[in-house]
């Protein structure tokens, strides 16, 4: 997989952003030592920036171990530091296996010397093996820990699905998308719930539909899916059999429960939020007994508003209003971070705009295709009813990992 | 069933545009409370009670207030979304006691003490609920047994209890029947949602009020009054009523909802309380006053 992805990485960037990719190439007996000797210092070499940032994180480590400064054992600056000495365990120990590793190869180097041939022999598979290993945590195991833990990990995901282009077909497509949402969470052992569903009168299709997937890292599985879905297919209601295209637009949120503990947290001004109700018919109070439950929130500084009439109860709506507001200003200021970053320094990581058409379900060639990626898979109607999207999502997923190590290494 | 006859045509011939909306909170009714064969039926039933005029919360059986769900049966009166905003805000300001007694007076459906200690959930909440009426008194009490069963705090997990019983606020003898039935001598907190509709405005108010709710719980006047506020008048009364010992406690809060229009004349009257207290006008959700607060010192 790493192969694949530094091949492409290697299309797609100059020369100079080239040299953490490296190929193992075995070496036979014949050769000279010097060119052995060369393997494990190529294979640094190569992936130099790398090791630059092992080796500042591990030297962080010991600095941390070193001082420890007599602050109080509850003061933030104890919590802090016990914090990020129990993140830098696991690239210390990994740290530790490649110095040792290390060891063994350059100690190798004697026996290849040695008048016994098979102990030169097993020298050499020795040392086979070991650049192997070497290699393995340079080009895959390091990187990987180098990446910093999603600062979204904790969030539940808030997704909202609106039928785009296409009419009734579009709104079709929102529910089937919505089951195989439900069937993909169901199969990450997360929950479910309806938040608001807007029906057409036929009600297997829906004009829009909003709801919350719960459980940690919903929204870090989910939020691939944000972008636009276009479908491809001949609707019921066609009676010549011609192929419709439609669209439907999906937007996925991070949400989470108050009680849960987040880094990102938004705090609305209540003063910036203009909250309308259903303005009731003469005197109000005991004077009117008609059910009107509508909520509309205007954010005034950002001008996003949210409606909401779903639930017989005010209470309710407000509340998942609110919500949804605190999940759209969250999920913005994300984005402006990602843009400011972007714009500071050319990060390689992929924005998503609203209006990216992200992927393709082709029913008469029974195919999805992710744009992104460029991932095509066959058996739709498997897809739409099971959670075979999992091996899409988790491709999408590699490759955002991928992109922040290629950018990790431009520090 | 014949297309003209729909469930759907029928909402709205009656309601307008928010027919679909109604039908899709019947529907959801429907199947929450009848098994699948019955459906259909109990939708076109329910549709057809809707559309002759029957207020939603009775067609549905129930009303949301705060996180509770309350059950409604005609006549006892619908709470309103504006009592649950101020419920919701004495709430705010309560929650933090470890506990409190409460008398709600002309309690219906028992919403208010119910949705007080269900929000109050670390609190522990001892709670009566006095009405005229035998009908709601006996609704209220299912209204106690549900919240019951829905585990909430009124579960009596932090000690909370909530009773109900009939009685009229103009007997001479309410105070007292209040504190022996209640258990206690004074209440921290009390409510009250009274009628407070004067005859004539009721006169013209909507057929779904009219017709379907207890116009005992709806329209203010006594004794030839024509304002709307007897009853606040008669709460005044009861709080002053000191001979055997004050029904308010020092430090207690009483809060009252009112019509539109009356946020003076309640404050007048209420300023009539001999307790030495504060008295705030709150506004509702639609920018109205809507309700007094009284805050008597220590």
């Amino acid at each position: 997989m790493i192969l694949a992805a530094f091949r492409k990485c290697l299309a797609t960037t100059s020369p100079a952003r080239r040299n953490f990719g490296v190929r193992f190439s075995s070496v036979s007996r014949a050769s000279s030592r010097s060119h052995e000797l060369d393997i494990a210092e190529k294979l640094e070499r190569d992936a130099s920036r790398v090791l630059n940032v092992v080796r500042r994180r591990v030297e962080e480590r010991e600095r941390l171990l070193r001082e420890d400064g007599g602050a109080a054992d509850n003061s933030p600056e104890q919590i802090q530091r016990a914090k990020t000495l129990k993140e830098l365990e696991p690239l210390h120990d990994a740290w530790s296996q490649y110095a040792a590793a290390r060891q063994s190869f350059q100690d190798s180097n004697t026996l290849l010397d040695d008048s016994d041939p098979e102990i030169r022999s097993m020298a050499l598979e020795e040392r086979a093996s070991l650049a192997e290993t070497l290699s393995e945590q340079l080009n895959h195991t390091f990187p990987s820990l180098l990446i910093p833990q999603s600062t979204t990990r904790h969030y539940s995901a808030l997704i909202e699905l609106k039928a785009g282009v296409g009419g009734d077909e579009a709104a079709l497509f929102v529910a089937d998308v919505l089951r195989m949402y439900t069937r993909l969470a169901s199969a990450q052992n997360m929950s479910v719930e309806t938040v608001s569903i807007s029906t057409l009168e036929n009600r297997n299709a829906m004009r829009e539909a909003i709801i919350e997937v719960k459980g940690d890292g919903a929204y870090d599985f989910f939020r691939w899916e944000s972008g636009v879905h276009r479908v491809q297919r001949v609707p019921a209601t066609e009676s010549q059999g011609r192929v419709h295209t439609s669209t439907i637009t999906v937007m996925v949120l991070p949400t989470s429960d108050s009680a849960q503990e987040n880094t990102m947290d938004i705090k609305i001004d209540e003063k910036d939020v203009r909250v309308e109700v259903m303005r009731s018919r003469g005197a109000g109070g005991q004077h009117v007994n008609k059910t009107e439950s509508a909520v509309r929130l205007t954010h005034i500084p950002t001008g996003i508003v949210v409606s909401m009439q779903d639930s017989r109860s005010q209470h309710s709506n407000r509340a998942k209003a609110w919500q949804i507001l605190r999940a759209r200003l969250l999920d913005r200021r994300m984005t402006e971070d990602m843009v400011k970053r972007r714009e500071s320094r050319r990060s390689i990581v992929k924005g998503a705009e609203r209006t990216d058409k992200i992927r393709t379900y082709n029913f008469p060639q029974d195919r999805v295709t992710d744009h992104r990626i460029g991932m095509t898979l066959n058996n739709l109607d498997a897809i739409m009813e099971g959670n075979h999207l999992q091996a899409v999502i988790e491709e999408l997923q590699k490759d955002h990992e991928e992109s922040l190590i290629a950018e990790l290494l431009e520090e | 069933m014949a297309r003209w006859s729909s469930p759907y045509r029928l909402l709205r011939l009656a309601l307008g545009s928010s027919a679909s909306q109604e039908l899709s909170w019947i529907r959801q009714a429907a199947v929450e409370q009848y098994p699948p064969p019955q459906v259909d039926d109990a939708i076109t039933e329910m549709a057809k009670k809707r559309a002759s005029g029957m207020p939603l919360a009775y067609v549905i059986g129930d009303q949301p207030f705060g996180t509770l769900t309350i059950k409604c049966r005609p006549p006892t009166l619908i709470p309103r979304p504006e009592t649950e905003d101020w419920v919701l805000r004495l709430a705010k300001t309560v929650s933090s006691r470890k506990a409190f007694s409460l008398l709600d007076i002309c309690s219906g459906t028992g919403c208010i003490p119910l949705l007080l200690a269900h929000t109050c959930r670390n609190t522990q909440v001892r709670a009566l609920g006095v009405d005229l009426s035998p009908s709601a008194v006996e609704l209220a009490l299912e209204n106690q047994a549900m919240s019951l069963n829905s585990g909430g705090s009124v579960s009596g997990k932090n000690g909370s209890q909530i009773n109900f019983v009939a009685g009229d606020i103009f007997a001479a003898s309410f105070n007292d029947m209040v504190k022996r039935v209640a258990g206690c001598s004074a209440f921290d907190v009390i409510t009250c949602n009274p009628p407070y509709i004067p005859r004539t405005e009721y006169e013209t108010l909507t057929a779904s009020v009219k017709e379907y709710e207890d116009p005992a719980a709806l329209i203010g006047d006594k004794d030839g009054e024509t304002d709307g506020l007897s009853f606040f008048r008669r709460l005044v009364d009861i709080v002053n009523d000191q001979a055997r010992g004050p029904i308010l406690k020092p430090g207690g809060v009483m809060v009252v909802e009112h019509g539109q229009g009356q946020s003076d004349d309640v404050q007048t009257i209420l300023q009539e309380i001999a307790q030495p207290k504060r008295v705030e006008a709150w506004k509702d959700q639609y920018d109205r006053y809507r309700t007094v607060a009284v805050f008597t010192e220590e």
